[in-house]
């Protein structure tokens, strides 16, 4: 994949009141298509650094290489769009003129060409109806809209979202983050500042966490989220969910296979994952090829399954035979049949949604002691009236 | 008791006609160049380039503090002196007037933009937009709006101002009463009728500046 952007040790120091220290050593690189999310707490430098790769700040030592130019600024300006926190949208025109003043003034678009451009995709983002209307008569969901396809307009190689849902009211978030999440279907080049992490595990190829100015972490969002190992961001992430109970949903096979490689990294070498309602193979094709992956991780750190099942398919058959001491199945009669099938995994109930053949999976994740106990409880007494497959 | 006599007012009406029609073509070039000047000052005072900002300072808050009236006279009888070139008192008058405006004119135009909030002239930048093409499609109209009120406010004052051309024998409304008045020997009549003419002169700008204001406001407001 083609490389577009090349942070090297990049640095930023701000001599307002006091010396300062924004940011220090940040590298990092962004190839195309890719999405990268900015996260970390308040002060992190996380918004500091998205104006230094826009241009809108002076850096002190490092480099920016862009579409491999080491002095890019004429580049950058050509080529990347920033979206604000609070819009900016311009009051003097209306949302029409806003999106097509860049285009013809900057990229010499005739006026019709840029309307057409513009046009399209206000239908495309249901904003058509407004083209007409000044910012000012617009919802602030509807504002964050017009300014990202304003910016848009400008067809953009590499698109900055600083905080863009921070200054919206909670039900307006959702028609936002739709709109980037298809971007970054399409293959937009972006980097994201959000405090929004699901959000953030739904678009991103790579998170990187800052603190204090300095790079903490880059993992892929799956290790972020589901493996994190660093208690600093441990406690980051905690402060997300409420108390230490946490319910989470995670819909669609990627974020399904995300989310059971993470949890078995996360889990205690030599615990078990207790299964009720196993039948057939619906687990292992959500799993798809990181069924394997998910295996052979699972047999080194020595995780075992005690599964209670309707029937035995083949492939967990094999699993059985394969690693006798790492699976111990029983059979439930049939009448005891669920949907939905769970597992209890230390303090964790996760249960797993399969629905139809050809549905996308989902689970969804309890943490908390008490129902995890319950569940448990439930689970013994299911195990104490199955019959052990041998 | 007095005995008012308006023969006189009707006598020199060509006279007061024609000294409320210097005044007001005063006032409208130093108004045009006043403003002109004005606006670039108030750029320069904004530009990065290093010193430029704090010579258009020192102008700034020169010519605010200098009064009118000595800045005429200085103008009038020791620029000759110095740059070896006489101008008539009408032109004195006007570069005087429109120095003096435009002093006034930048100022206001640094509080207006510096009232536009820094994130439009970024988001103007950061869709590629070079700096002059942000300040005079983004910033500037939206600073106009701001300064609008207090602009015509400064011309309203520019008009009274031109009276005291008179010093330097510019053949506006006031010089022309004192004229009438030193031969007719009735200056309460026609000082009254002066004080009507400016009246005149000045509610037809007032008036202007509130509908302006009104429209501004109505524009923005149209869905």
């Amino acid at each position: 994949m083609k490389k577009i952007l090349e942070i090297k040790n990049l640095s930023k120091t701000f001599y307002d009141n006091k010396k300062q220290v924004a940011l220090s050593d940040i590298s990092f690189t962004l190839d195309e298509g890719e999405v990268v999310c900015l996260v970390g707490p308040s002060g992190s430098g996380k918004s500091t650094l998205l104006r230094c790769i826009a241009g809108l700040e002076a850096t002190d030592k490092g480099g920016i290489v862009f579409l491999g130019k080491s002095n890019p600024l004429e580049d950058i300006k050509k080529s990347v769009s920033f979206v604000f926190q609070d819009y900016n949208l311009w009051p003097h025109k209306t949302v029409l003129e806003n999106i097509t003043f860049a285009p013809v003034k900057r990229k010499k678009m005739s006026i019709v060409e840029a309307e057409k451009l513009a046009i399209s995709l206000l239908k495309r983002f249901d904003l058509y109806d407004k083209k007409d209307s000044y910012p000012d008569f617009l919802s602030g969901g509807q504002k964050q809209r017009v300014a990202i396809i304003r910016a848009l307009a400008m067809q953009p190689k590499l698109l900055l979202l600083d905080e863009i849902t921070s200054a919206l009211d909670p039900e307006l978030i959702s028609s936002v983050l739709n709109l980037i999440k298809i971007l970054a279907k399409e293959g937009q080049s972006m980097i994201v500042v959000t405090h929004h992490l699901k959000f953030a595990t739904e678009i991103a190829d790579r998170i990187i966490f800052l603190d204090g100015g300095k790079m903490i972490q880059e993992a892929s969002a799956r290790d972020f989220i589901y493996a994190q190992n660093n208690p600093r961001i441990e406690d980051y992430l905690q402060m997300f969910s409420l108390n230490k109970q946490e319910i989470n949903i995670y819909e669609g096979a990627d974020q399904f296979q995300a989310f059971q490689l993470g949890t078995l990294k996360r889990f205690k070498e030599g615990s078990s994952k207790c299964v009720v309602g196993s039948s057939g193979d619906r687990w292992f094709e959500a799993m798809g090829d990181f069924y394997k992956t998910y295996e052979e991780e699972r047999i080194k750190r020595k995780i075992s399954w005690r599964m209670i099942m309707y029937s035995e398919s083949q492939r967990d058959h094999d699993l059985r035979l394969r690693c006798p001491e790492l699976n111990v199945y029983k059979l439930i009669p049939k009448n005891f049949e669920n949907p939905a099938n769970y597992y209890v995994i230390e303090d964790v109930v996760v249960i797993q949604i399969f629905g139809e053949p050809g549905d996308e999976p989902a689970v969804i994740e309890i943490k908390n002691k008490d129902v995890a106990k319950s569940y448990m409880n439930y689970f013994n007494l299911l195990w104490e009236q199955s019959t052990l497959i041998v | 008791m007095y005995q008012w006599d308006w023969n006189v007012v009707v006598q020199y009406k060509y006279v007061f006609l024609q000294g409320a029609l210097v005044t007001l073509w005063l006032t409208l070039l130093v108004v045009f160049f006043g403003t002109i000047l004005g606006i670039i000052v108030g750029l320069i005072r904004r530009s990065n380039v290093p010193f430029i900002p704090t010579i258009a300072k020192i102008y700034i808050e020169l010519f605010r503090a200098f009064p009118i009236l000595i800045l005429l006279i200085w103008f009038y009888y020791v620029a000759p002196i110095i740059l070896g070139i006489q101008f008539s008192p009408f032109l004195t008058a006007v570069i005087v007037l429109s120095i003096s405006l435009s002093a006034f004119v930048a100022e206001t135009f640094r509080a207006a933009v510096e009232s536009i909030p820094k994130n439009q002239f970024e988001s103007g930048i950061t869709l590629g937009l070079s700096q002059m093409q942000t300040m005079f499609y983004i910033i500037l109209p939206q600073a106009v709006k701001n300064m609008l009120p207090n602009l015509l406010g400064l011309y309203v004052e520019q008009l009274k101002n031109t009276s005291l051309a008179s010093v330097i024998a510019v053949g506006e409304i006031l010089h022309q009463a004192s004229t009438i008045s030193s031969t007719t020997y009735r200056p309460l009549e026609i000082y009254s009728v002066v004080a009507v003419i400016y009246l005149i002169l000045v509610i037809p700008f007032s008036l202007l500046t509130s509908w302006i204001e009104k429209r501004m406001n109505r524009k923005m407001r149209k869905v």
